[in-house]
Formats: structure tokens, C-alpha cells, sequence
């Protein structure tokens, strides 16, 4: 083939690629692109909802986004979420990755399939459970508390502003951790046993393997966890609406919840356009951040 | 090692007791589903002896119309993973195989766009459905999953479609295939792993969803599961062991189907998760 013939090849290779990309990238055109800029166009514009006529205001939805009752406490609930959320998830699941990785245990398939359970159920289910676990009096968190004599300390757990955000989080904590435990499991799995061996002949204790082996070998299991954790909990939406719808009042509201309320209770489509633009700008950034971070650790 | 195998008894006791506290939460909402309410409040943590019932089941059954749900959820998820898989997979196939600034570039978006919420698109979305006769529609659900999961199906997609020997493709092309062709002949066969993946992982998302299907599908004679069950909580607050029962059989398909594809789901997820 000679060159030209190769250049030709290569271009209908492109083409036919594209020809390839053109159904699915049609569908996420019309239900995810181009809502997104709708979006975007939307937050600087007065609309009714109704209307094809819209108005341009500049920023004026952003400047009334910052003087909202409950926005305040609605960053702080997400990052809240997410930033605790992520702390115990990641924390609790590479323990018991650690505790669950040795050739000695009976059943590590069987604790595997365990933890893994709740990830699989649906939110509004999770929720639902949820609920019953939290609730007054007949509540499985009340009645233990009657068996071991500490009622006293016993409250309305998802009605009380100081409470409710950590209750929620248990409970997401809960549901969330499966899979995360499962890929430091397969990230441990990896780490040839060799290594810990010569350490032992060279005397390290346990502590000391752990920093200076398991740490640093699981770093690339530690950043998807981490970027995983992160990026579901700012995602989320149906667990905390099943569990509390934001309550009481808007002391478990997060941003989803937010955007949701100002869309289709109050109809405040302009302060909802503007957290969504605001919120996506977050997201981006931090994402790119924790990429960066995380990704030049790993190479150290 | 042998220092570890001397104190793994004490330690299988200390995860034994982790893991029952960590079940119990289910353990309560299974045992409860065939109690009555009275025994659900005296006994919680007690299983049937003489008291086992299978009435609850049978009332959220009938009472909130099980098989119709059943059938619209199921609808959804079947026509949306199908949509998902086969779309994704051929567009992934020139993001993996043919080299043009056009496919890289494409691919950066499609891992940009993994991380943005549905909701910022909440409400324009709601416009546009009903401007394209969609809303109330099994296919307008369908195909905002689709378009949502989208991304992160082709990044699976393209992730594992990179892990095949370029040989295979330059051989298919020196025998005269087209791209359509070994992408249907010699691709689809190899990368059937993945897809077991995406079927399980997808199947999985569309079912549980409550959102999409809460805000586009308010037609009361077309409840997804997922909806159906929420608006259930204040019928039977009263009742919690038929909400019980109901979560039950909401969840019994796709733990059906879990049980069987388990290996794929921990599989895809993890291998997806590490190459990423």
C-alpha cells in the first residue's frame, strides 16, 4: 500500500468509527447534552416553567441562590455526606479488608457476599429499613437500648436538627460499604505474599508492613475508592429522599435534594438552574483535583 | 504466616460477631415480613415459632397490584439494558480501535461526564420529554437511562475492548472484514465477560432506581416498583410488616438475579475500577 492509499484507509476507518458512535451519542444529545446547556442558558434567564418566553437577568439567579434560608445548611449537610462518608467508608472497609485477607479464614467468599448485600438492594429499601431501624419506641436501635438499660439516651433519631445528618450517614455508611471493601479485597489479593515474607526475615512487625507494603502497593485501590466514595455520595439522591425527603425541615437536605425541591415544590426554576451550575462546576473541579492528588501519589 | 494461622480462631469469632451485627438490619426486615405487627413490636428479634404467616406477602401482593409493577419495572430495565448494551459496545469499538484525535477527545468527555449528578438536568429534562411525547412512557424512561449510564458503559466498554491483542483486528482486516463485521464476529464474542458485567451492573441500577422513574412516570396506572413501594410508607406506617414484605418481593428479582451473576458483578466493577 503506498501512503495515500494508507491515509485513505485510515479516514474511512474514522468515518466508519463515527457512523459506530452516532446512535448512543444521539440519545445522550437529546436527554443528557443538551438539557445540561439548557441548564447553564437557563440559570441566567427568568422563566416560568411554562412559557416559551424567558428573560436575561444576568446573575441575579446566583445572587438570590445566596441569600436562600436553607442553602446554607444544605452545603454544609452534602459536604457533611460526603467528606465524613468517605473518612468512614474507606476507613472501616480497609480494615476489614485487612482482617478478611488471610489464607487462614474459613470463609472469606461467604463475608464477601455479606458485606456486599445491601449494595445491591435499592435505595428506597435500604431507606425503608432504615426508617424502622430509627424509629421511637418499637425501633430496633430503641430496643436494644431497653435490653441494655439506656433508653434514657433514646430520642426521635431522624427528627432531631443535631441528629439527623449523622443517623443518615450511619446508614448510608452501611449501605455503601460493600463495594469499596471489595476492591481493597482485590487490591490486597495482588500484593505478592513474597514481600511480607522478607520483610518478617528482615524483622518488620505488623504495623510496619502495613505502612511501608500494603499501603503504598494499594494506592491505586485507594484512589478509585476514594474517587468512587466522593463521586456517589455528591451523586446521590434517592437514599437520603426515601430515608428523611430532607427533614426535618431542611436539616438533611442535600444539594440533589435541593435542586429536586426548588424543581417541583416551589417551582423555583431559576434558583434550581443556578445550584445545578453551581453544583456541576463543584463536581468537575473536584474530581479533577482528587485525580491529581491522588494519581501523583501513586507514582511516588 | 504460621504466627497468623495460630490466632485466626479468636479472630474468625471477632468477624463472626462484626458480620452478625452488620446483617442485622436485614436479618430484622426478612424475619418480620411473616409476623404480625403485635410480634413485630414484642418480639423483634425472635423467628417464628408458632406465628409464621405468609398474609403479608399475599396482601402487598394483591393490594398494591405486584405483577403490574412488576411488568413496568421490568419493561424498563429490559428494553434500557438492552439499549445500553448493544449501543455502548458498538461505540466503543472505534474509541478502542482507531486512532484519531476525534476518539480521544470523545473518550475525555465520556469519563468527565461519569461524575455529573441527573439531577442538574432535572429540569430542562422534564420539558423536553413531554415536548417528545415521552413522559408517561416506558420508552422515555428507557432511554433517559440510557443516555445516563451511557458513560460509564462505554468507559467499561472501552477499557476491556483495549485489553485485546491489536493482531486480531490487523488479521480481520488483511482477510477482507469490514469494521461491522469483526466488530460483530470476532468482538462481540471476546468481550461477552464485560457484557455479563454491564448486564448484571445495569440491570441493577435501572431496577433501583426511584428518581427518573418518580419524576417522569407519575401516571398512577404506571408505577415502577421502586415508586410503587415509597408511596406504600403512608398507607402502611401502621402496617410496617407489610412494607416488609414488600421489600421482599420488590428485591426478590433482582437478588435472583444477583445470586446468579455475582461472580460478573464483583468482577466487572473491580476490573473496571483497578484499569480506570
Amino acid at each position: 500500500m503506498n501512503s495515500a492509499k494508507l491515509i485513505g484507509f485510515e479516514k474511512k476507518r474514522v468515518l466508519t468509527g463515527i457512523l459506530f458512535l452516532l446512535p448512543i451519542t444521539l440519545i445522550m444529545l437529546v436527554l443528557f447534552i443538551i438539557p445540561v446547556f439548557q441548564t447553564f442558558w437557563l440559570s441566567f434567564r427568568d422563566w416560568n416553567g411554562i412559557s416559551a418566553e424567558s428573560k436575561f437577568i444576568g446573575f441575579n439567579n446566583y445572587f438570590a441562590l445566596l441569600k436562600s434560608d436553607s442553602i446554607r445548611q444544605t452545603v454544609f449537610n452534602t459536604l457533611e455526606l460526603f467528606t465524613l462518608g468517605t473518612i468512614l467508608i474507606n476507613g472501616i472497609a480497609l480494615a476489614a479488608a485487612v482482617a478478611l485477607d488471610r489464607k487462614g479464614l474459613i470463609h472469606t467468599s461467604v463475608y464477601k457476599v455479606v458485606y456486599f448485600l445491601p449494595t445491591v438492594l435499592s435505595p428506597v429499601v435500604v431507606a425503608l429499613i432504615w426508617r424502622a431501624m430509627y424509629f421511637t419506641d418499637w425501633g430496633v436501635i430503641d430496643t436494644i437500648l431497653k435490653y441494655v438499660g439506656l433508653s434514657s439516651i433514646s430520642r426521635v433519631w431522624l427528627g432531631e436538627p443535631g441528629v439527623v445528618m449523622i443517623c443518615l450517614i450511619i446508614a448510608y455508611v452501611w449501605y455503601q460499604i460493600g463495594i469499596t471493601l471489595v476492591i481493597y479485597l482485590a487490591g490486597l489479593q495482588n500484593i505478592p505474599v513474597e514481600l511480607y515474607e522478607s520483610a518478617m526475615i528482615d524483622g518488620a512487625g505488623r504495623l510496619q508492613q502495613f505502612v511501608t507494603i500494603t499501603l503504598p502497593l494499594l494506592a491505586p485501590a485507594i484512589t478509585i475508592n476514594v474517587l468512587f466514595v466522593v463521586v456517589n455520595a455528591l451523586k446521590t439522591f434517592d437514599f437520603p429522599f426515601a430515608l428523611t425527603e430532607g427533614g426535618p425541615e431542611y436539616f438533611s437536605r442535600v444539594v440533589t435534594l435541593q435542586i429536586y425541591f426548588y424543581a417541583f415544590r416551589g417551582i423555583k426554576y431559576g434558583l434550581g438552574t443556578a445550584l445545578s451550575v453551581v453544583y456541576t462546576l463543584f463536581i468537575l473541579l473536584l474530581s479533577l483535583v482528587l485525580v491529581r492528588t491522588l494519581g501523583r501519589r501513586e507514582e511516588i | 504466616m504460621k504466627a497468623a494461622n495460630n490466632r485466626k480462631l479468636p479472630q474468625e469469632l471477632v468477624l463472626i460477631v462484626v458480620t452478625g451485627i452488620f446483617i442485622l438490619p436485614l436479618y430484622y426486615a426478612v424475619i418480620n415480613a411473616f409476623k404480625s405487627q403485635a410480634n413485630v413490636s414484642l418480639h423483634p428479634f425472635t423467628i417464628w415459632y408458632d406465628t409464621f404467616t405468609l398474609k403479608y406477602i399475599s396482601d402487598f401482593f394483591i393490594q398494591r397490584q405486584y405483577l403490574r409493577t412488576l411488568f413496568y419495572s421490568g419493561s424498563i430495565t429490559v428494553l434500557a439494558v438492552a439499549l445500553i448494551i448493544s449501543l455502548c459496545s458498538l461505540g466503543a469499538f472505534p474509541l478502542a480501535n482507531v486512532r484519531s484525535r476525534i476518539f480521544r477527545a470523545y473518550y475525555v468527555a465520556i469519563v468527565g461526564a461519569i461524575v455529573l449528578p441527573f439531577e442538574i438536568a432535572l429540569i430542562p429534562l422534564v420539558v423536553v420529554l413531554k415536548n417528545l411525547h415521552l413522559s408517561y412512557t416506558v420508552w422515555g424512561i428507557a432511554l433517559v437511562h440510557t443516555a445516563w449510564n451511557a458513560p460509564f458503559a462505554i468507559f467499561l466498554y472501552t477499557g476491556y475492548m483495549r485489553t485485546i491483542p491489536r493482531e486480531l483486528e490487523e488479521a480481520a482486516i488483511i482477510d477482507g472484514c469490514g469494521m461491522l463485521r469483526t466488530y460483530y464476529h470476532i468482538y462481540l464474542p471476546l468481550i461477552k465477560p464485560i457484557t455479563a458485567a454491564c448486564v448484571i451492573i445495569f440491570a441493577t441500577w435501572v431496577w433501583n432506581d426511584f428518581l427518573v422513574a418518580y419524576v417522569a412516570l407519575r401516571n398512577p396506572q404506571q408505577l415502577t416498583m421502586q415508586v410503587n413501594l415509597y408511596s406504600s410508607l403512608g398507607k402502611y406506617l401502621q402496617q410496617y410488616n407489610v412494607l416488609f414484605a414488600g421489600m421482599i418481593l420488590v428485591c426478590f428479582p433482582i437478588l435472583v438475579l444477583f445470586l446468579f451473576m455475582q461472580k460478573h458483578f464483583i468482577k466487572g466493577l473491580t476490573a473496571g475500577a483497578i484499569k480506570g
